[in-house]
């Protein structure tokens, strides 16, 4: 997956690009990651959220600029994310992350350090740097608890942790998501321009098995 | 991250996450049942897991110091007696198993000397991990100066160039490749749309790129293998799908292919007459092929066209269907070469094996032909161990809980021996309808493994294909030894593009019967045949591949089992792996048998909605509305335990 992009003729006559981008929310449970995603998808909250189920990914469609429309699968961690324990299927071929935790609950943010190192374990970029992540600490409307008091501090832990920047973040009040995804989105499209993106291993000849079978029919002989 | 209890309710608890066991897991979270996997190990996958260069040393460590069986008489623990409830009594289960034995690592390359060392190193900061290097102008932004930043950042210029990749790569990687002989017209369309002429710049800085790719290497050293340490994924048992198998089959009707994606195996070899050569199979390839002549041509497709549909005239075979399957191709009157390709390459039947088994195994094979190109067999990308994680990510969308490192040291029991619930690692007591249990958590009172014996397995990364042709081919070899033909080696050769190993390496699997107390000697024969010799490497260094890196390990086979008679009920065993055979389809079958058996009347994995259909709705909608769909969570209880959010008030709504 990673990006693809695809072009085709806008009504003036020039090319509109569009990227598909995976990103992924993680971070320990009940910090607001489906909160934030429905939030900046749906554009809005609500206090009930269930875990999803059945839904893989939210879609987002940016129409970055003129010639660039950009589509971001936002992949919600499902089940096993309770327990830390997530599938290679779930990291492969994302191009960035949010690592969410709750400002309020200082336990969430010392998971942070956790989840970007099973991270970075599990996906890098083609060139072996890791995926551009960002920092969100959500409910900022609420009651501050620990590290996230000082900006100063903070600042010196992304550096440090490899985070590209940090967000103070509230889907209740709808504070900084939009700002925190155009900041991931730019980052991306950089790397994006300067090639790292994709997997140089792979060239031409991957089969995607789907249901749109081929050959009409599985049992069609192509022998005979 | 993993410090919270368990619910302790479920009505499916699931032990092992091998390819049985995840395919039953996701069936039963599909259509809602409550699922808690659980896996003793660290990883996904057991049996079927695959490890990068640095985990498959942990792995074999690993194995190293586990027990064979739990000790069933120990004494059972006051903590546990506490949580039973009257008339309830334990059975204790297996924590720890070795599956895995005389396991060997080693390098065949020698160390870095202290300059090369010294030179990787610098190599490694700058090329592997710029971003690592960089001055970081972004890691302190408030967000008052977002704005400066962000322009600072575009006129940055670009890190140091290392990346290999390009975008036009990317677009290929796409397509879904439908080749097939008849089919020309959809795969041009196909191409047209998804291969658009990238910009300019984009073409540049792939060229640029290109021009960057490792050079191929003379000599390896081990420092040169382990700086790619995180692109090995070695499986531990290395299988590949039938196109037209009931394993694509279930993958499609259940939408997991969407986690996955395959490269063709595209080459099927042979040794004949002691020459490595290239099997044609396919109706294209068999008029191609310079290795056989006009007649044979006809012989094979004539044979082939019979295969595919046997069954229509049982006279041609019915005088054979209690011999062997080489005395039917005999008496079909095919040269020795013809008969060679379909005994071996095709039906890869040993000498012994009956008429029937190889009439099958041919018509599998000539049916999965021209699915998925002109070949009969996928592989996953990154390996088989894709697979079972593919299916719990699909458990797992559908509510199912996954935990690792966690195990059930005992089955409970009611008083009418029917198994009511587990105690996990953890000393939780969890109530269930149902256990699912891969056999090597069962104790050997609760188990029979029917196949008495062991599989030798070697994962080599050499330096070469074995048949190299310049093009980047995944092959599949049944190679039978002039020493001993019931004894036959599988060999699977996979080359960087099916992201299994770095560029300019190949891994290759080699799997057989277990004949000797030492798994390398198994292979002495295939080894001395296909690679080259570490003595005499000046000589052969050209034509066959030198091996790098070997491991060579025991597995057991534990792919037929049963429960014992007097066995708990409620309690279903799934098989361990470990079978010889190149193919996963028997999983399916065995997952299906545990489903219904639990479900009887429920459909077997249906296709999911896709994600991009499916519209949430607000919690305020959902309460009024009443038919309930089949995504929205039913049950209270559950409601409050997957709230994200503990405050009640009421939903607010925004623009």
């Amino acid at each position: 997956m990673g990006d693809i992009v695809t072009q085709y003729k806008k009504a003036g006559g020039g090319e509109k690009k569009e990227h598909l981008y995976k990103i992924l929310v993680i971070g320990e449970l009940g910090t607001g990651k489906t909160s934030i995603i429905k939030r900046y998808v749906h554009q809005f909250f609500s206090q009930h959220y269930r875990a999803t189920i059945g839904v893989d990914f939210a879609l987002k469609v940016l129409n970055w600029d003129a010639d660039t429309l950009i589509r971001l699968q936002l992949w919600d961690i499902a089940g096993q994310e309770r327990f830390g324990n997530m599938t290679r299927v779930y990291y492969k071929e994302a191009v960035g992350a949010f690592v969410v935790f709750d400002v309020t609950r200082a336990s969430t943010f010392e998971a942070v350090t956790k989840w970007k190192s099973d991270l970075d374990n599990k996906v890098q970029l083609s060139d072996g740097s890791p995926v551009p992540c960002v920092l969100l600490g959500n409910k900022c409307d609420q009651a501050k608890e620990g590290l996230v008091n000082n900006a100063s501090q903070m600042d010196e832990f992304c550096k440090e942790k490899g985070f590209i920047g940090w967000y103070e973040t509230s889907a209740r009040e709808n504070i900084n998501i939009d700002e925190a995804a155009r900041f991931l989105v730019t980052k991306i499209l950089e790397k994006d321009r300067a090639n790292k993106l994709g997997d140089d291993v792979r060239d031409g000849d991957t089969i995607l098995v789907d249901g749109k079978d081929p050959s009409n029919g599985p049992v069609k002989k192509s022998c005979c | 991250m993993a410090c919270e209890e368990f619910p302790n309710n479920f009505d499916v608890v699931v032990l092992g996450t091998g390819l049985t066991e995840t395919i039953a897991a996701a069936a039963f979270s599909r259509i809602g049942l409550k699922v808690l996997h659980l896996d003793r190990n660290d990883y996904y996958g057991g049996a079927y897991s695959n490890f990068n260069l640095d985990g498959i040393e942990d792995w074999r460590k690993a194995n190293e110091t586990r027990n064979r069986d739990c000790n069933e008489d120990e004494e059972i623990p006051d903590k546990v007696k506490d949580l039973l409830q009257n008339g309830e009594t334990v059975i204790s289960l297996n924590r720890d198993n070795k599956t895995a034995f005389n396991i060997q690592a080693r390098f065949h390359v020698r160390e870095r000397t202290t300059e090369e060392q010294a030179k990787a190193d610098l190599k490694f900061n700058t090329f592997k991990f710029p971003s690592l290097n960089e001055p970081n102008p972004t890691s302190d932004i408030s967000q008052e100066e977002e704005e400066k930043k962000e322009d600072a950042e575009q006129s940055e210029s670009p890190s140091t160039d290392s990346g290999v990749s390009s975008c036009t790569e990317k677009l290929n990687e796409r397509l879904s490749l439908t080749t097939t002989s008849d089919n020309t017209a959809e795969v041009c369309e196909i191409k047209d749309f998804s291969q658009p002429e990238p910009p300019k710049s984009y073409c540049e800085d792939s060229h640029a790129a290109q021009v960057e790719n490792p050079p191929k290497r003379s000599e390896w050293t081990v420092g040169d293998i382990k700086d790619d340490w995180r692109r090995y994924c070695l499986d531990i048992s290395p299988k590949i799908l039938y196109c037209c198998g009931d394993l694509v089959d279930l993958l499609i009707q259940s939408d997991v292919a969407r986690y996955c994606e395959f490269r063709s195996v595209s080459r099927v070899l042979t040794v004949l007459n002691n020459l490595l050569l290239q099997v044609p199979c396919s109706r294209a390839d068999v008029f191609s092929s310079k290795a056989v002549s006009l007649i044979e041509k006809r012989l094979m497709m004539k044979f082939l066209q019979f295969a595919i549909d046997y069954e229509s005239s049982p006279q041609e075979y019915q005088n054979y269907l209690d011999k062997p399957f080489i005395e039917f191709l005999k008496s079909k009157k095919l040269t020795p070469n013809i008969q060679h390709y379909i005994q071996h390459a095709i039906a890869m039947v040993t000498d012994s094996e009956l008429t029937q088994v190889g009439l099958t195994k041919t018509k599998k094979f000539i049916q999965s032909l021209g699915r998925y190109g002109n070949t009969a067999f996928l592989f996953p990308l990154y390996g088989t161990g894709e697979l079972p994680q593919a299916f719990s990510r699909l458990s797992a969308v559908f509510g199912g809980i996954y935990c690792l490192a966690t195990t059930a040291t005992h089955l409970i029991a009611d008083s009418d021996r029917k198994c009511c619930g587990i105690i996990t690692s953890k000393g939780q007591r969890i109530s269930c309808r149902y256990v699912i249990a891969e056999c090597s958590y069962l104790p050997p009172s609760l188990v029979l493994k029917l196949n008495k014996r062991m599989l030798s397995r070697a994962v080599y990364i050499t330096d070469n294909s074995l048949l190299p042709t310049g093009d980047s081919e995944l092959s599949l070899l049944h190679y039978v030894s002039p020493k001993d033909s019931e004894k036959p080696v599988t060999v699977l050769e996979l080359p960087s593009s099916a992201c299994v190993c770095p560029k300019n390496t190949f891994i290759i699997h080699l799997t057989t019967i277990s004949n000797h107390n030492d798994p390398s000697e198994d292979f002495n024969d295939v080894r001395e045949t296909l690679f080259a010799n570490e003595v005499s490497v000046q000589n052969e260094a050209t034509v066959k591949p030198k091996i790098l890196w070997s491991i060579y390990f025991n597995q057991e086979d534990n792919s037929k089992v049963k429960l014992t008679e007097d066995a708990v009920t409620n309690v279903l065993v799934a098989s361990g792996g470990g079978d010889p055979g190149v193919d996963l389809d028997w999983c399916v079958a065995e997952a299906k048998v545990i489903f219904h058996t639990v479900c009887p009347t429920e459909e077997f994995l249906p296709k999911p909605p896709n994600p991009e259909d499916i519209i949430l709705v607000d919690d305020a909608e959902a309460s009024t509305s009443q038919g309930t769909s089949e995504y929205q969570v039913k049950n209270e209880e559950e409601i409050s335990e997957i709230q994200e959010t503990v405050s009640t008030d009421s939903v607010q709504e925004a623009v």
